[in-house]
């Protein structure tokens, strides 16, 4: 009945399986719903958009990490209109998934804990600086406290989580 | 001509496990058969069936030896993209094996990935869509879909890469009845078509009795038994030793049979064939005895009590979500203390929605609800959570500690009660459900039925005078359904109040002792077990099926018999065996 | 559901993507060219002609700017005090507007001031070219946008798969959050310090079932066929049209003369 025949393909394994893409779709989607969960801090709510992108690079590995935290990070943004427009959250996203990189990369050289101080430090303080040339120095020290806290819970919760799955088997 | 699917000497152990979880499998089905495979849970169903399209050991590795071939392909030469052409996969939950945001698009997954000529796959998405009577929903949203006609999407989405075989791993555990029924309705299309080799896991035995050709049954990975379903069916001590459940129906005739009562060939499986053995009984000059008035009353509005210790109070209650129309239409309800009640009602009646109220989990848009004396507006979910105990259907939406006993204690750590008695209570949860020996693995390495048992523990653990349980059996083995309803039971017996949702209703018959029927957010029936089930008419309203035995009962008529059996003793108990003859 | 936005119809929307995305790029390009308002206020009149032309959404506009006024007068306070020789090139940018605290030289500077309101027309250009962008382009061109940018099958179908989760995973942090109230969690909504703990119960079964999703999509996935080529048969295909191309020249023609104005005339400094 067949159409198509079938073609012994090599096994060699390629990037885009459907593994990692299933796991960075679903994290993604994750991503944005996280957003939805509220905490609440001093200076207002803030979303979990960013722990699953945290989690997946402990997790799944450090590209799956990078490529869902930049483009949940765009998705979340894209929902309410793209606050600080489009061409920043752009670069945003990109230095969120270089966060991410890092993030892995320590937590395997020297642990979980200095992993999360390196990567509140990179995505709270750093990241602030990227309003400088639309903004100035006003626009980073505004934005500033909010990515601080935000990263600071983001990457807390993420760490937490792998810590209370690593032993679940299920990645 | 050879066959579908050719399993021989199959073995296989996953990735870092000790012991295989197949061995020395030996399949053999020929082209256009019916199969259904059966087995206790983690006998390795699911394995055996990711075995058929190369999933295992190309997905999930781990060391395989042994040959598999479909139609006449050596699965370890092809990938399982490949094979798709050959071999439809269908998964238990329907919701993660949708990927189009309409169901054309999902539809058309699978061919696209073929690259087929875009006039060819419209062809056989139709046809695909067609088959699975979901004709004229090519434009819908998938995500407003129920789960009944997800789940047939997700065939129709394997149906147009045009496989030979379509296997199909518990397709209907996590759908209600209208959709369990909608799936073998479609299962059974196919089946008449006889183009398909199809192969089913399935637990239960009811629906696919008639259909299947052979039952293979596997047990600790290894093949237990393999044959003729009727068979397997009439022989309930070969079906418990398999773990598996009996029809319902076949329980007290199997009782009859060891009392010398009938022969084994007499043993029902179905209502129909239940009458006729009844009618061979009679001719034979056995006696039935009819209505057994002494116990409950058969007329339903049975003035339900209203004692100062009731354990629920609802009085004229209504919830609307939103702007919408009401969900709960004014309901009214007392429930006493230590009750066991069963609440029925098909999908969306509003099941779900009463209960929330119970914990503040949903506030009441009019009315006012009491639990053990209080109102619900005066107190938080987490007070009430010490009164109230909630397990809802999935166990996994809880679970979240990385211990057995850690994931015990959180409740109590949020009840604000000391260490010491946090360990005592979470102590003697472990002992009383029988997870001692889980104590320190991760729960979700745990089996299905015992993560189960440990939502429940982890409430109970909390003492609460009430106990809400959605759907304790869904997804469940037989086995591990008898576990937890048993632990229920013995809850009741010490005098926790008990609500109980649930669409199975050969527990209700066996368990509940009050029925309360919920129809598009209002009560329709109310009554003890027996009352509500005797009115058919009414009962067909709410989209409810009696139990088994109550259908032969009624069925009795055409008999001349007056009979108002609940449970399978009662039809042992009215027999009398034909005169001058010894009773055994 | 995600949506970007209503799509209006209207001349903008039947534009091809690029061309709008050409335009949001342009728009960037000279806002960040300029550090003279009196340039800035130009360009920001082109994006506001721009979305006037494609009917946008005045409220919309509003709700947007409303929450991130705070944040404007940060940024025309930061920048006025920003000062000296080190940060203007022309004199009468030095002049002192405002001593605040002369000894430390804390003044606001008529160059300060400039900045600041310069900062603000950055902002106010790329808010309202990325909404005008946003409002008139559907998700699914922004899709195909990604597929005709040869970024891989894969990865459009990818975006297209998260869209889809989305309300499966928000109906499950729902259904966990209820199990999880019921069992007595107190997960808070409001308040000032809340321990992060706290969110484990609702996160790590989140987490948990979403692996497990995962891994059953992946298995559907295989079996569909998904990976068989690296390809899939394409639907829509993409217009450009006469008024793609005008748009196109047009946005081109600005950027040179901002480029020329900026580099070879030397003006719209401070
Ligand atoms: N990914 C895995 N890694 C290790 N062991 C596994 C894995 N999946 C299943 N097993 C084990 O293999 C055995 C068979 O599992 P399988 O899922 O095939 O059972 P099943 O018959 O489908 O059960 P159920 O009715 O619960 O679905 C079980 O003992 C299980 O613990
Ligand atoms: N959060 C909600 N928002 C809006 N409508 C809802 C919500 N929850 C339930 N409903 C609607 O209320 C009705 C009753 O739902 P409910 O969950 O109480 O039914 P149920 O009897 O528990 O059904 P099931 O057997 O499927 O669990 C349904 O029509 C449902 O669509
Ligand atoms: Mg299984
Ligand atoms: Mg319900």
């Amino acid at each position: 009945m067949s159409q198509v025949q079938p073609v012994k393909e090599d096994l060699k394994p390629v990037f885009w399986s459907a593994k990692r893409i299933a796991i960075m779709a679903i994290f993604i989607a994750l991503s944005y719903v996280g957003s939805l969960i509220k905490i609440p801090s001093p200076l207002g709510t803030i979303g979990l958009d960013s722990a699953p992108g945290f989690f997946s690079a402990l997790a799944f590995g450090a590209w799956e990490g990078a490529i869902i935290i930049a483009i949940g990070h765009l998705f979340t943004a894209a929902v309410v209109g793209f606050p600080l427009t489009i061409p920043m959250h752009l670069f945003i996203a990109a230095l969120m998934a270089l966060w991410a990189l890092t993030f892995r990369w320590v937590n395997q050289k020297l642990g979980l804990i200095p992993a999360m101080i390196v990567a509140i430090f990179l995505n709270g303080v750093v990241s602030s600086f990227t309003m400088l040339p639309a903004g100035g120095m006003g626009a980073v020290l505004g934005l500033m406290p909010f990515l601080v806290l935000g990263s600071v819970i983001n990457v807390v919760v993420s760490g937490l989580a792998y810590k209370a799955l690593k032993k679940s088997r299920l990645f | 001509m050879t066959n579908a699917i050719e399993i021989q000497g199959l073995t296989y152990t996953y990735p870092h496990a000790e012991q295989p979880s197949l061995s020395q499998v030996n399949v053999g089905v020929k082209a256009g058969r019916f199969i259904v495979i059966m087995g206790a849970s983690g006998a390795g169903k699911t394995t055996l069936t990711l075995c058929l399209n190369g999933l295992i050991p190309q997905l999930l590795e781990g060391h395989l030896q042994g040959k598999i071939e479909v139609d006449g392909l050596d699965v370890s030469k092809y990938r399982t993209q490949t094979l798709a052409q050959r071999v439809g996969m269908v998964f238990q939950d329907p919701e993660s094996q949708i990927v189009g945001l309409t169901v054309e698009e999902d539809v058309a997954f699978g061919p696209r990935n073929f690259l087929l000529p875009e006039e060819e796959i419209q062809r056989y998405v139709h046809e695909a869509l067609a088959r699975v009577r979901l004709s004229g929903y090519e434009s819908r949203k998938t995500e407003e879909l129920s789960g009944g006609e997800k789940q047939r999407l997700a065939i129709a989405g394997v149906l147009a890469m045009r496989p030979d075989i379509l296997v199909l791993d518990e397709p209907t555990s996590e759908l209600d009845p209208v959709g369990r029924a909608e799936i073998f309705a479609t299962l059974e299309d196919l089946r008449q078509e006889k183009e398909l080799t199809i192969l089913i896991v399935e637990h239960w035995g009811e629906e696919v009795l008639t259909r299947a050709d052979e039952v293979v049954v596997l047990r600790k990975g290894e093949i237990a038994w393999q044959g003729n379903p009727a068979v397997l069916f009439r022989d309930l001590l070969l079906l418990q030793e398999l773990g598996l459940r009996p029809i319902p129906i076949s329980v007290p005739f199997w009782e009859l049979y060891k009392k010398g009562g009938i022969q084994a060939e007499e043993i029902p499986l179905s209502i129909p064939e239940a009458l006729e053995t009844i009618r061979n009984m009679l001719k034979r000059g056995d006696h039935i005895k009819g209505l057994n008035l002494s116990k409950t009353p058969r007329i339903s509005n049975v003035p339900t009590p209203l004692s100062a210790c009731g354990a629920v109070e609802i009085q004229d209650l209504k919830h609307c979500y939103g702007n919408a129309d009401p969900t709960l239409k004014g309901i009214s309800l007392s429930i006493a203390s230590g009750e066991f009640v069963a609440l029925l009602g098909a999908n969306g009646a509003g099941k779900s929605t009463l209960t929330k109220h119970l914990n503040g989990l949903l506030m009441p848009t009019e009315g006012e609800v009491w639990v053990s004396g209080k109102n619900t507006k005066d107190f938080s979910t987490a007070e009430l959570a010490r009164i109230v105990g909630y397990v809802f259907q999935n166990p996994d939406h809880q679970i979240f500690e990385s211990s057995v006993d850690k994931e015990m204690a959180y409740g109590l750590k949020n009840a604000g009660l000391e260490e010491v008695e946090i360990v005592r209570r979470v102590e003697e949860a472990l002992q009383y459900t029988g997870l001692e020996r889980f104590r320190q693995v991760h729960p979700l390495t745990l089996g299905k039925g015992e993560r189960q048992i440990l939502a429940v523990a982890s409430i109970l653990a909390l003492q609460p005078e009430i106990l809400v349980i959605d759907e304790p059996t869904a997804g469940l083995d037989w086995t591990e359904a008898q576990k937890v309803m048993d632990l229920v039971r013995r809850l009741h017996d010490q005098g926790t109040t008990i609500i109980m949702i649930t669409h199975d209703m050969e527990w209700v018959a066996e368990y509940a002792e009050r029925v309360v029927v919920l129809n598009q957010g209002e009560i329709l029936l109310e009554g003890t077990p027996r009352a509500v089930f005797y009115q058919s008419k009414r009962l067909l309203e709410a989209s409810i099926v009696p139990p088994q035995i109550v259908q032969l009962s009624q069925k009795c008529g055409e008999l001349g018999l007056q009979c108002d059996w609940l449970r399978g003793e009662d039809l042992v108990e009215a027999w009398v065996k034909k005169r001058g003859v010894e009773n055994a | 559901m995600p949506k970007l936005s209503e799509v209006k119809p209207n001349v903008f929307q039947s534009l091809d993507v690029r061309t709008k995305g050409v335009m949001l790029l342009s728009m960037l390009c000279l806002a960040l060219l300029f550090d003279d308002p009196r340039f800035n206020f130009i360009v920001f009149l082109i994006a506001a002609g721009i979305a006037f032309l494609a009917q946008l959404s005045w409220t919309k506009v509003r709700q947007t700017l409303f929450p991130i006024l705070p944040l404007f007068l940060l940024i025309v306070i930061f920048a006025g005090f920003s000062s000296g020789n080190l940060h203007f090139q022309q004199e009468r940018s030095q002049t002192v507007l405002l001593e605040v605290w002369p000894a430390f030289h804390l003044n606001i500077t008529y160059g300060g001031l400039y900045r600041g309101i310069t900062y603000l027309l950055r902002m106010l250009i790329l808010i309202l070219s990325s909404m005008t962008f946003l409002q008139t382009t559907s998700l699914e061109k922004l899709t195909q946008l990604l597929q005709k940018l040869k970024v891989p099958a894969q990865f459009s179908f990818m975006i297209m798969t998260a869209i889809r989760f989305i309300p499966v995973l928000n109906r499950k942090r729902i259904l966990i959050l209820e199990a999880q109230k019921a069992r007595g969690a107190h997960i808070p909504e409001k308040g000032a310090f809340v321990p992060i703990r706290t969110f484990l119960p609702l996160v790590v079964p989140l987490f948990a079932g979403s692996i497990q999703m995962a891994n059953t999509l992946s298995m559907a996935m295989m079996s569909r066929g998904f990976g068989y080529t690296r390809y899939q048969t394409h639907t829509d295909e993409f217009r450009f049209r006469i008024r793609d191309g005008v748009v196109i020249g047009l946005e081109i023609i600005l950027i040179v003369l901002g480029l020329y104005l900026r580099i070879v005339l030397k003006l719209g400094k401070l």
